[in-house]
C-alpha cells in the first residue's frame, strides 16, 4: 500500500540566469512500512524534497499524497494539524524544546493535538530507545546521540504514517551514528513504520531498505533495494 | 611589522553589515531617541519642576534674592563690597503699617521705596507704563489691579490710605498717587493676603520721616554659596554677610535642612538613574540581539583572518553611526517636550509662574553626553562577544534567554506610581478638604490674637457680629474671645512689635505643676524659645492664653482642635465651672507622661489679672486636657491655653467687647461666591487690616486647582514611567521571542499551530509578567495608603485604588497579547524552512 506518493513535483528558486531547479519533475512512492533513503551531494535538492514531502514548504508545481490525502490545497493551518498527526520529523540539529524534560519532549506533537498519550506505547517507545532512566532529563542533560534518541522518540509518538529524518546522524560520531541508525531501522520494523532518511552519505544509505539518487533536483538512476545487493 | 592598512576595508565591511541590518538600524535609533529623548525630558521637565514647586512653596518678598539683612544705605554699600554678595538691593518700607484701604481687607499691602537694581533683581516686570520718579507716583501689581477692579491704564489716579507717623502716633492718612505702571506679579501664590505697591525713596523724606530713622530690609544675592549643599548654607552664609557689614539681622526663605533638600531633590535623580538603566537594557537588548542573529558571521571573520580590532572597528562604526542619529532625533523631540508640553502643563498648574525652562544648551549636552554613554556601555559587552568568540564558539552559540530582573522590577515601578498617581490625583476630595480646613461655612478672625502686629492692635466692632446676623442667608454667628494684656508691645531694632494676645494668671495645683515642669525643661525652652517662663515661675504671675468660647460651640471645637483626654461636661462648662486646658506645649514634644502634668479632672484655682493689676480667683475643674493636637487648625484655640465659657470670660474680663478673637458664621446652604464677598464688605467696612476672613467657598476655589495640578503632573509622570515600564516589557518579550525563534521553528515544525504558538507565548508572557504585577498590585497600594496620608491629599480610597488596579490590569494583558500576536506575525513572515535553515 502507497503511504507517500509525488507527482510531477517541482520547486524552483530564483528567475532567469539565476533560476535554481531545486526539485526537478519528481515522481516517487513510498510504500507502507518501507526504510527508504534519499542519497544526493550538497545542492543536489534533497532537503528540499524532505521539505516538500513534509509539507514545511509549497511545491511550485505538482502534488505531494500522503495516506491518500494530498497537500496539494492544504492552507497552512490544515497542513500543521495534518503534518502534527501524520508526520513525524527527526532534524540533524535534534531540535528538541531546552525548556521541557524528555517525556514532555516526546508527547508534545500529542498535546499540541489536545489528546491524551498512550502510556503504554510510549513507554514502549522509551525503553526501545533506552530512554527510560532519562525521562525526567532536560535535552542539555544529554550527549548528542541521547538527544537524537528523543528526538526519533517524538517523531514515532504520535503513530505517524512516514517519519522523515533529515541527515539524522550528521552531528554524531561514527560509533553513535551507527547507533541511531540501527534504532531507525528497528523502530521501522517494530511498527511498521514508513521512514524517508535524507543523508549524503552512501554508506549509511546501505542501511536503508531502498535507496534514491537525487542530482540536480532529480532522481536518477532509477531506485535501488538494497535486499538486491 | 604586521600593520594593518585596513581603513577603507574596514569602512566597506562596516557600510556593508549597516546596510544589511536595517530592521535592526531603525529598532537601535528608536531605542537611543527614546533614551535621549526620556532624559532630556526629565532634566527639562522634572528638574525645573521640582525648582518650580520649591520656589512656588518658599514664595515670599523678595523673590529673587535668597534672603534679607536689616541696616542702614551704610550697611547695603559695605554690603556690596563684600565679594560674597551678588547684589544687595535695599527695599524701604514707607510706613510702619500695611495699607488701610477697605479693598485691602484680608490682606497686608504694602508701600516700598526699593532702590532701582531691586526690580530687575526680583522679577518685577512692567506690563504697562514705568516705574515711579516722583513721591506721588506708584507702580502696582496686575492682581492689584484686577482685585480693584481697574484697567491697566497709565495715569490713572488712586488714593491709598497710608500709616504715617510711627507706632502709636501712626495716623491714616489719604494720600492720592499717579499710577505710572503696572508690573507683573511675581508673588502670584501669595497675591490674595500679600502684594506690594512702589514708589521712589524720596516719598520717605517727603511724606514719612519717622521711616528714615529705621533699618530696612536690605535683599541680598549671594554668590558663595555651594551648589552641592541646595541652599542649605544660606542662612549661615547670611549671618557672615551680616556680621560683616553690621547689619542689625537677617531673615530667609530658604530654611530647609540638607534632609529635606535630600528628600526633594533624591527621587528626581533616582528618576534620572532609572531612565538610564532602562535605557542601558534598552539598548543591550537590540545590541545583542543582532550580535547574537550574526554570530556566525563574525566566527567566519575571524576564521578568514580578521583580528578582534578590526571587528570592533567595523562594529564601532555602526554604534557610532546609530548613535548620532537616535541622539538627534531624542533631543529634538526632548527640545518639544521640554519647551512646549512641560511649561504648557505647568501654565495649568498653580506653579504655572514659576516654572522657567533650564539653559537647553546645558540641557542638549547632558541628555546627549549621558545617551551616548548609555549606547557605548550598552553596546561594550556585544562588541566584546563579537569580537572575542572564536570560529569554533560560533558555530555552537546560543543566545542566552535568562529573564530581565530590571524589566520585572522596572515595570513594576511604572505600574506602582499609575496606581499612586490615579489614587492621589482622582482620590483627592475637594470635599474632604473644605470640611477639614472649615468648622462652620465662613470664619473671620483678628491676627492678633494669634500673630505678631507691626501696629497698635485694633479690636474688632462689637456691632460686626450683629450686622453679618443680619444678612439674610446666615442662619448663626457664634463669638469667641481671647484676653490680651495691655501693654501688649515691646521694642526691637525693627520698631515696636505688638506680642500675640496673652493674658497674666496666677496658678495653683496640677496646672501650676506642669507649667513649672516646662520652665525647667531644656527640651521645651530648646523647642520653643525663653519666653520668659522662668521669670514667670519665679512670680507665679504666667502669660497663658484664656479663651472665651460659646458653650454649645465647644463641642464642636473641642472635634476639630484635636483629641481630648477627659469628657467635656457640658453643664459645668456652661456655668463657669469647669476649663479645658491645651498646654503650651502644642507640638507634643515632652507628651503628657511626666510627673505632676494635668488630668482631667484636677480641680485648681486660677487668678485672671486685669490690666491694673487686680486678681479675680476663680475655683475651676479642668473638664479636659488636649492629649493631641489637630494640625490643620480650623478650631478657634489659636494660642488659648485655658478655656473657658463665653459667659465666664465677660465676668472676668469686663472689656470683652474689645476681645473678639473669632467670628464663625453658619449659612442656610454651602457659602456662595457672592456671599463671601458680602461678608467680605461688611469685614472691610471695619477699616481694620488685622482681620481676615476664610470661608468654604474660599477653600473650595483653592483646592479646585490644586487638584487640577496634582492631576496634571501625576499623569506626565506616571505617562513618562509608563513609557519607560512598557518600553522595558516590549523589549523583554522582543529579546526572549527572538532567541527561541529556532526553538519556535521546530515546534511549528512538528505541528505547533500559529494559534498555539501565540497562546504558548503569551502564556509564558504572562506568567513572567505576573511577577511584576503582584509586586505593583501590593507595593502600589501600600504607597498609595502611604502617600494619601500626608496632609496634602485627602486620604486612601479603596474603590478607586481597585478600579485603576483593575485598568492597570487590564493595560497589561492588553500589551502583552498584542505583543505575542505581533511578534508572531513577524516571526511568521520567514518560513519556517528559512527559519530553521538560520542553524546551518
Amino acid at each position: 500500500m502507497k503511504i507517500l506518493e509525488t507527482k510531477h513535483l517541482k520547486k524552483y528558486y530564483g528567475q532567469g540566469s539565476s533560476l535554481v531547479k531545486a526539485v526537478d519533475d519528481i515522481s516517487i512512492s513510498v510504500e507502507k512500512g518501507e526504510f527508504v533513503a534519499i542519497v544526493g551531494t550538497s545542492g543536489s535538492g534533497k532537503t528540499s524534497l524532505l521539505n516538500l514531502l513534509g509539507g514545511l514548504d509549497y511545491a511550485d508545481s505538482g502534488e505531494v499524497i500522503i495516506g491518500g490525502q494530498s497537500l496539494l490545497n492544504m492552507k497552512d493551518e490544515e497542513r500543521t494539524v495534518f503534518r502534527r498527526r501524520n508526520i513525524g520529523f527527526v532534524f540533524q540539529n535534534y531540535n528538541l524544546v531546552s525548556m521541557l524534560d524528555v517525556y514532555k519532549n516526546v508527547i508534545l506533537p500529542i498535546r499540541l493535538d489536545g489528546n491524551k498519550p498512550d502510556e503504554e506505547f510510549i513507554g514502549k517507545i522509551l525503553s526501545l530507545l533506552g530512554l527510560t532512566e532519562k525521562v525526567r532529563n532536560r535535552p542539555n542533560q544529554l550527549s548528542g546521540g541521547q538527544q537524537q534518541r528523543v528526538a526519533i522518540a517524538r517523531a514515532l509518538a504520535s503513530k505517524p504514517k512516514i517519519v522523515l529524518a533529515d541527515e539524522p546522524t550528521g552531528n554524531l560520531d561514527s560509533r553513535t551514528s551507527a547507533e541511531v541508525m540501527g534504532l531507525l531501522q528497528m523502530t521501522s520494523r517494530e511498527f511498521n513504520q514508513t521512514i524517508i532518511m535524507i543523508t549524503h552519505n552512501e554508506e549509511i544509505a546501505q542501511l536503508a531498505d531502498r535507496i534514491i539518487h537525487l542530482e540536480d533536483g532529480r532522481v536518477v538512476g532509477g531506485d535501488i533495494h538494497v535486499s538486491e545487493f | 611589522m604586521f600593520r594593518n592598512s585596513d581603513k577603507e576595508v574596514l569602512k566597506e565591511l562596516a557600510r556593508d553589515n549597516y546596510s544589511s541590518h536595517k530592521s535592526r538600524n531603525r529598532i537601535a535609533i528608536l531605542a537611543i531617541a527614546l533614551t535621549t529623548l526620556l532624559i532630556t525630558a526629565v532634566w527639562t521637565v522634572g528638574i525645573s519642576m521640582i525648582s518650580t514647586i520649591s520656589n512656588y512653596g518658599e514664595s515670599a518678598p523678595g523673590p529673587g534674592c535668597e534672603g534679607n539683612i536689616n541696616g542702614t544705605e551704610e550697611t547695603r554699600q559695605r554690603l556690596e563690597e563684600l565679594p560674597k554678595i551678588q547684589w544687595a538691593d535695599m527695599a524701604r518700607e514707607c510706613s510702619g503699617a500695611g495699607l488701610h484701604n477697605r479693598e485691602f481687607a484680608g490682606m497686608d499691602v504694602r508701600l516700598l521705596a526699593p532702590d532701582k537694581g531691586y526690580f530687575g533683581h526680583n522679577f518685577v516686570e512692567l506690563i504697562e507704563g514705568r516705574f515711579a520718579q516722583s513721591a506721588d507716583e506708584i507702580v502696582i501689581s496686575d492682581t492689584m489691579a484686577e482685585r480693584l477692579g481697574l484697567e491697566t491704564v497709565v495715569g490713572s489716579q488712586l488714593e491709598l490710605l497710608v500709616m504715617i507717623g510711627a507706632d502709636e502716633k501712626m495716623v491714616e492718612t489719604p494720600m492720592t498717587f499717579t499710577i505710572t505702571g503696572y508690573y507683573k506679579n511675581p508673588l502670584i501664590n501669595i497675591s490674595k493676603v500679600y502684594d506690594e505697591i512702589y514708589t521712589v525713596p524720596e516719598f520717605i523724606t517727603q511724606y514719612n520721616p519717622a521711616m528714615g530713622q529705621r533699618p530696612q530690609k536690605i535683599y541680598v544675592k549671594l554668590n558663595n554659596l555651594n551648589p552641592l549643599l541646595m541652599k542649605t548654607d544660606v542662612m549661615n552664609k547670611l549671618q557672615e554677610a551680616n556680621d560683616l557689614a553690621g547689619g542689625t539681622g537677617t531673615g530667609t526663605k530658604n530654611t530647609s535642612s540638607m534632609g529635606n533638600m535630600l528628600l526633594s531633590v533624591g527621587p528626581a535623580i533616582l528618576f534620572v538613574l532609572f531612565i538610564g538603566m532602562s535605557g542601558y537594557f534598552l539598548i543591550y537588548n537590540v545590541f545583542y540581539i543582532s550580535v547574537s542573529s550574526d554570530i556566525r558571521w563574525f566566527g567566519m571573520m575571524k576564521t578568514i583572518g580578521t583580528t578582534a580590532r578590526q571587528l570592533n572597528a567595523v562594529l564601532m562604526q555602526q554604534i557610532r553611526r546609530l548613535a548620532v542619529i537616535g541622539i538627534l532625533i531624542g533631543i529634538v523631540l526632548g527640545y518639544l517636550v521640554g519647551n512646549l508640553i512641560g511649561p504648557g502643563v505647568m501654565r495649568q498648574t498653580m506653579y504655572g509662574m514659576f516654572y522657567k525652562t533650564p539653559n537647553v544648551l546645558v540641557v542638549f549636552l547632558l541628555g546627549a553626553g549621558f545617551s551616548w554613554f548609555t549606547a557605548y556601555i550598552s553596546a561594550l559587552k556585544s562588541l566584546k562577544l563579537a569580537c572575542h568568540i572564536s570560529p569554533v564558539e560560533a558555530a555552537r552559540f546560543a543566545p542566552k534567554k535568562k529573564k530581565n530582573l530590571f524589566t520585572i522590577l522596572s515595570f513594576a515601578l511604572s505600574g506602582m506610581i499609575f496606581l499612586v498617581s490615579c489614587n492621589a490625583a482622582l482620590g483627592f476630595s475637594i470635599d474632604h478638604m473644605v470640611e477639614r480646613y472649615n468648622m462652620k461655612d465662613a470664619r473671620i478672625f483678628h491676627k492678633g490674637f494669634s500673630w505678631s502686629l507691626e501696629e497698635p492692635y485694633q479690636p474688632v466692632s462689637a456691632e460686626l457680629p450683629e450686622k453679618i446676623s443680619a444678612l439674610p442667608f446666615v442662619t448663626n454667628v457664634d463669638v469667641a474671645y481671647q484676653a490680651r494684656l495691655m501693654p501688649d508691645y515691646e521694642e526691637t531694632t525693627m520698631g515696636r512689635i505688638y506680642w500675640p494676645s496673652l493674658a497674666q494668671v496666677s496658678l495653683d495645683g496640677a496646672l501650676k505643676k506642669e507649667m513649672e515642669f516646662f520652665a525647667g525643661s531644656e527640651e521645651f525652652m530648646s523647642t520653643y524659645g525663653d519666653t520668659g517662663l522662668r521669670d514667670q515661675a519665679e512670680n507665679n504671675r504666667w502669660k497663658l492664653g484664656v479663651k472665651g468660647i460659646p458653650a454649645d460651640l465647644i463641642q464642636q471645637e473641642l472635634a476639630c482642635e484635636g483629641f481630648f483626654e477627659g469628657t467635656l461636661d457640658l453643664e459645668k462648662f456652661e456655668a463657669g465651672e469647669g476649663i479645658v486646658w491645651a498646654s503650651p506645649d502644642s507640638q507634643e514634644i515632652l507628651r503628657r507622661d511626666f510627673e505632676g502634668s494635668v488630668h482631667s479632672g484636677d480641680k485648681t484655682t486660677i487668678g485672671f489679672y486685669d490690666a491694673q493689676g487686680n486678681c479675680i480667683e476663680k475655683e475651676v475643674t479642668i473638664l479636659a486636657v488636649r492629649a493631641k493636637s489637630e494640625i490643620y487648625g480650623s478650631g478657634d484655640f489659636g494660642v488659648g491655653n485655658i478655656i473657658l465659657s463665653d459667659t465666664l470670660f465677660k465676668e472676668l474680663y469686663p472689656d470683652y467687647k474689645q476681645r473678639i478673637s473669632n467670628i464663625q458664621i453658619d449659612t442656610e446652604e454651602e457659602i456662595t461666591e457672592e456671599q463671601h464677598q458680602q461678608i467680605n464688605s461688611l469685614m472691610a467696612e471695619e477699616y481694620n487690616s488685622q482681620l481676615q476672613l476664610d470661608s468654604r467657598y474660599y477653600t473650595r476655589s483653592e483646592m479646585g486647582a490644586q487638584k487640577q495640578t496634582f492631576q496634571l503632573i501625576g499623569f506626565l509622570l506616571a505617562g513618562l514611567l509608563g513609557i519607560i515600564g512598557i518600553s522595558n516589557l516590549v523589549n523583554t518579550i522582543t529579546s526572549d521571542v527572538f532567541s527561541r525563534k529556532i526553538e519556535l521553528a521546530a515546534m511549528q515544525s512538528i505541528g505547533m499551530t500559529r494559534k498555539q504558538l501565540w497562546a504558548m507565548l503569551l502564556k509564558d508572557t504572562l506568567k513572567f509578567m505576573s511577577v511584576s504585577v503582584v509586586l505593583m498590585l501590593i507595593s502600589g497600594g501600600i504607597m498609595s495608603y502611604l502617600v494619601t496620608q500626608h496632609p496634602l491629599f485627602t486620604g486612601f480610597n479603596a474603590g478607586l485604588f481597585l478600579v485603576s488596579a483593575a485598568a492597570l490590569l487590564l493595560v497589561v494583558t492588553g500589551i502583552c497579547i498584542f505583543m505575542t500576536w505581533l511578534l508572531v506575525k513577524v516571526l511568521n513572515k520567514k518560513t519556517i524552512v528559512e527559519r530553521l535553515r538560520e542553524i546551518e
